[in-house]
């Protein structure tokens, strides 16, 4: 059997040339910016519904335009709210840090689970309101493009969580694994 | 140079081995574990700011390290990756078989390590990195009793994965 204190000699003498390299660093920081303009894109999208429900309002359309607004303020406030639950810092305690890590992914699978059914119930809002707005004034070109946009809006979005969502399963099932590899010992 | 360029060139020269080493701990592949290193940096550099110096700096550094390491592990989509055997010798050691020798255990020592779960491999680069139970428990954030006594557990695991490998 090896003495710990050989191993600790022999652990410090393996090669170990780490300096931040500046390039690498910037390249990293990029990728944080994608998270930034997930954000940013759900502010946007908040705006343009809440847009639309006062357009619908002053329009006289009073049922679909505090529809329009109630649905903005109630996706907003859950994305808001999942995004508030698990805030963690990078120098945390290692146990908090995976517990946290496991409820973020919780969080953002339900969170994504949550975006799916509210495109779900957009697709079903806008065809309402396509059919109800056909049926009082046929649509002009303007609102097929207006819909048209709409409608590619909600496939990216769609498309993008998707993507998320299998992300974030695959890193809950892998992070609960080791929290469980973590915790065995208590 | 700003302070904080200045503290974190100082970190890096400082800590640049203790991060490169828990970085090799859990990725073997060469390329991912300098990627995996980078990563500890940016975060280091992003944390630097909140560093009140509540625990020691090494402590704030490895907890870092680890945290990022451990979600390294949890994004790769394949399984984790152990060392091969490397058979390049040290240079200026003091025989041809104390350096054979110390070239063999050290990249047992590695694999080793790497093979470990990884409850046991973060007590363990830590021990090997002098951490005390008090220093380990602090990273954990558990206490010295419960730090104590995954230390020896842990050990024990990678004397017994060393011993299987002779």
């Amino acid at each position: 059997m090896t003495d710990w204190d050989d191993l600790e000699r022999v652990w410090r003498s393996l090669p170990a040339k780490a300096a931040p390299a500046a390039d690498e660093l910037r390249r990293l920081a990029r990728w944080r910016w994608l998270s930034t303009l997930v954000v940013w894109s759900e502010v946007a999208t908040a705006i343009a519904g809440a847009a639309v429900g006062v357009w619908l309002l002053v329009q006289d359309d009073f049922v679909l335009g505090v529809a329009t607004l109630a649905f903005v303020a109630a996706v907003s406030w859950s994305s808001w709210w999942a995004r508030s639950l698990a805030p963690a810092k990078a120098d945390d305690p290692v146990m908090l840090a995976v517990e946290l890590a496991v409820r973020r992914a919780r969080i953002g699978t339900r969170l994504a689970f949550a975006i799916l059914w509210s495109v779900a119930a957009s697709l079903v809002f806008v065809a309402v309101f396509v059919l109800l707005m056909d049926h009082a004034v046929p649509l002009g070109r303007s609102s097929l493009a207006i819909l048209g946009v709409v409608l590619i809006w909600l496939a990216v979005w769609t498309g993008g969580t998707l993507f998320y969502l299998l992300r974030r399963i695959r890193d809950l099932a892998r992070l609960e694994a080791l929290k469980a590899s973590l915790v065995q010992e208590d | 140079m700003t302070e904080r360029d200045a503290a974190f060139a100082d970190l890096a020269r400082t800590h640049g081995a203790l991060i490169a080493r828990i970085a090799r701990s859990y990725e073997a592949n060469a390329a991912l574990a300098e990627e995996l290193v980078q990563d500890i940096y940016l975060n280091v550099w992003q944390a630097l700011p909140s560093f009140r110096g509540d625990a020691s700096l090494r402590t704030f550094v490895a907890r870092i390290a680890h945290n990022r390491a451990i979600s390294h592990v949890a994004r790769q989509a394949r399984a984790p990756r152990f060392m091969e055997l490397d058979d390049a010798l040290p240079a200026g050691a003091a025989s041809p078989e104390d350096v054979v020798a110390h070239a063999d255990l050290r990249a047992k020592l590695e694999a080793a390590v790497q093979r470990l779960p990884v409850n046991q491999k973060v007590v363990v680069t830590l021990a090997l990195e002098g951490f005390q139970a008090e220093e380990i428990a602090a990273v954990l954030g558990l206490n010295v009793s419960a730090a104590t006594v995954r230390l020896h557990r842990a050990k024990a695991a990678l004397q017994e994965l060393l011993k299987g490998s002779t």
